[in-house]
């Protein structure tokens, strides 16, 4: 157990840098708030309600299918390290075992591909749906309230290539 | 290149080296991130015909130590909306991981002269320990909680969105890559890093890219391109995509806390290339044995450092994925092949072993009294 004693000291040692980084700007560091400049960031206009909004429950279903996945692979570290040493015929007594277990998940795995779990293309399943009508309409255009001063004079174009010259 | 067994006073060498080791390391990626950062820049730059930086120090050489300071000093704003103990401790989460993770890195094996003519090769390594791979795995997605605390406690929009694609992203890869892993362990037949850089001694051939061809080279080629979803490099870069979502997780994030967020990845960078290199590219090993007397620690550098130029050449080359193009990638092709990979580098293994040969696990010999029934203490009472 003493191959641990240096892991447990580098992780304190990395703890402590980063805790000092962050204490460090902390202290070091201007502190001048203002009203705007403590706001959430939203591409500079006022931020339209909270953050914490619904998300798409793939997030949580993909964390799922990891743990399902991660159990497997635990399961195989110590398969794949001991395998390499076994004569003839533990071998291929493991890859039977080993087999069994895959083929029990590649099920699983089988039924969530075709149920769709995998799939994050939203536009390849809402595709043979019709239209709804109200996305369809012509909508009323924005006004910008200058539309009534006509046309606005832009320079002419130069024909292509000119700019080159 | 022989090093004599000294002593000072009562430390002896061999009960220094660990902690040798730990400042070595730490120090070597603190110092070298910057440079990174310099021939990133430099190195895009040029493929995209720019100058890139050239101002601080020699050749721009000294442009991102300037960053660092600068941001160290700038101010440290604290929005209002976050969540603070969670947001404060976001970036120090990310960052044990980050620089933790190398402890298990075999760097090189040092030859030391026990005394009396025997010479033994120890490892220069911060922890020779046997769970070496599964200590390695266990921290680089330990730093996923770092992401998405840092984008659910801003309290932010973008930052939730970036947060919550990293870890659907990380996980995912994650799978293909432990697989992949496997298979490397399954070749060396061990999970202590030393040893499975040991097992790929000698040429070219015996590294375990080479091994069961192909098997090996696909099961490479799985971790590798894992390996950059993992750091969530471009193409795979989609949790700071910032043509969609300003800067993803560390949009709320300024001074120090933001530049940790940098070297953070800078760090996993190395850190996961030299995971790479240990366990497909021989670590130390030389590629022939005509090279041996260049030091194991040079070429452990030169193929890190070769994997983080290829990380750059690649961001400047391909362009970044579609979300779903992403986990179908990872969930659908990747994660099949890289099992694949390993039944059959098993299969094969099976197959080829010759029937005459011993096996190499411990007989557990049956207990003498097998058939009386054990005494149990804790049962005494």
């Amino acid at each position: 157990m003493s191959g641990y004693i240096p892991i447990v000291v580098m992780l304190c040692l990395a703890a402590l840098l980063a805790a000092v980084m962050v204490l460090g700007s902390h202290i070091l560091g201007p502190h001048k708030p203002s009203r705007f400049k403590v706001a959430p960031y939203e591409c500079g206009v006022t931020p339209v309600g909270s953050a914490r909004e619904r998300f798409p429950v793939r997030f949580f279903l993909v964390a799922m299918l990891f743990i399902v996945f991660d159990v497997e692979t635990v399961f195989l570290f110590p398969w794949a390290a001991t395998f390499g040493a076994g004569d003839k015929g533990i071998k291929l007594f493991l890859l039977g075992e080993m087999g069994v277990f895959i083929a029990l998940l590649l099920v699983a795995y089988a039924y969530v591909w075709q149920a769709g779990a995998l799939d994050w293309s939203e536009g390849a399943r809402v595709q043979h749906e019709a239209t709804p009508p109200e996305a369809l309409a012509v909508r009323t255009p924005i006004l910008f309230g200058n539309e009534g001063s006509g046309p606005v004079n832009l320079p002419a174009a130069r024909p292509s290539g000119a700019a080159n010259v | 290149m022989v090093i004599p067994n000294f002593s000072i006073g009562p430390l002896h060498l061999l009960d220094v080296l660990p902690y040798v080791a730990i400042v070595t390391i730490l120090g070597v990626i603190l110092l070298l991130t910057p440079f990174l950062v310099w021939y990133e820049r430099v190195a895009l730059a040029l493929i995209q015909d720019r100058l890139g930086p050239n101002r601080v120090g020699p050749r721009g050489l000294l442009q991102a130590f300037a960053d660092g300071i600068k941001l160290f000093l700038k101010e440290d704003i604290r929005p209002s909306a976050i969540d603070a103990t969670i947001y404060y401790a976001a970036p120090v989460l990310m960052m044990i991981p980050a620089l933790a993770a190398c402890a298990v890195l075999p760097v090189a094996d040092l030859r030391i002269d026990m005394g009396g003519g025997r010479i033994e090769a120890i490892p220069f390594v911060v922890g020779n320990v046997n769970i070496g791979i599964l200590y390695l795995l266990g921290l680089t997605s330990l730093q996923v909680y770092g992401i998405v605390l840092a984008g659910w406690a801003s309290n932010n929009k973008y930052s939730l969105m970036g947060g919550l694609r990293s870890s659907a992203q990380t996980i995912s890869y994650e799978l293909s890559m432990t697989m992949a892993v496997l298979t490397g362990v399954l070749i060396s037949g061990s999970t202590n890093m030393v040893e499975i850089v040991r097992s790929q001694a000698g040429t070219v051939a015996d590294w375990n890219i080479a091994k069961f061809l192909p098997l090996g080279f696909i099961a490479t080629v799985v971790y590798l391109i894992a390996m950059v979803a993992e750091t969530n490099r471009a193409p795979f870069d989609l949790p700071e995509a910032e043509s969609e979502l300003v800067a993803g997780f560390h949009t709320e994030y300024s001074s120090m806390k933001f530049a940790m967020f940098f070297m953070c990845e800078y760090a996993s960078m190395l850190v996961i290339s030299g995971v790479a290199t240990a366990l497909w590219f021989g670590g130390w090993n030389s590629p022939h044995p005509a090279l041996n007397f260049v030091p194991g620690f040079v070429w452990f550098i030169l193929k890190v450092v070769a994997f983080v130029m290829v990380y750059v050449w690649v961001r400047a080359t391909l362009p970044r994925l579609r979300y779903d193009a992403l986990m179908a990638l990872g969930w659908k092709r990747l994660l099949p092949i890289a099992l694949a990979a390993l039944v059959l580098t098993a299969t094969w293994d099976a197959v080829r072993t010759p029937a005459d040969k011993k096996s190499g696990w411990p007989v557990i010999e049956a207990p003498h009294d097998a058939d009386k029934p054990v005494a149990r203490a804790s049962n005494a009472r």
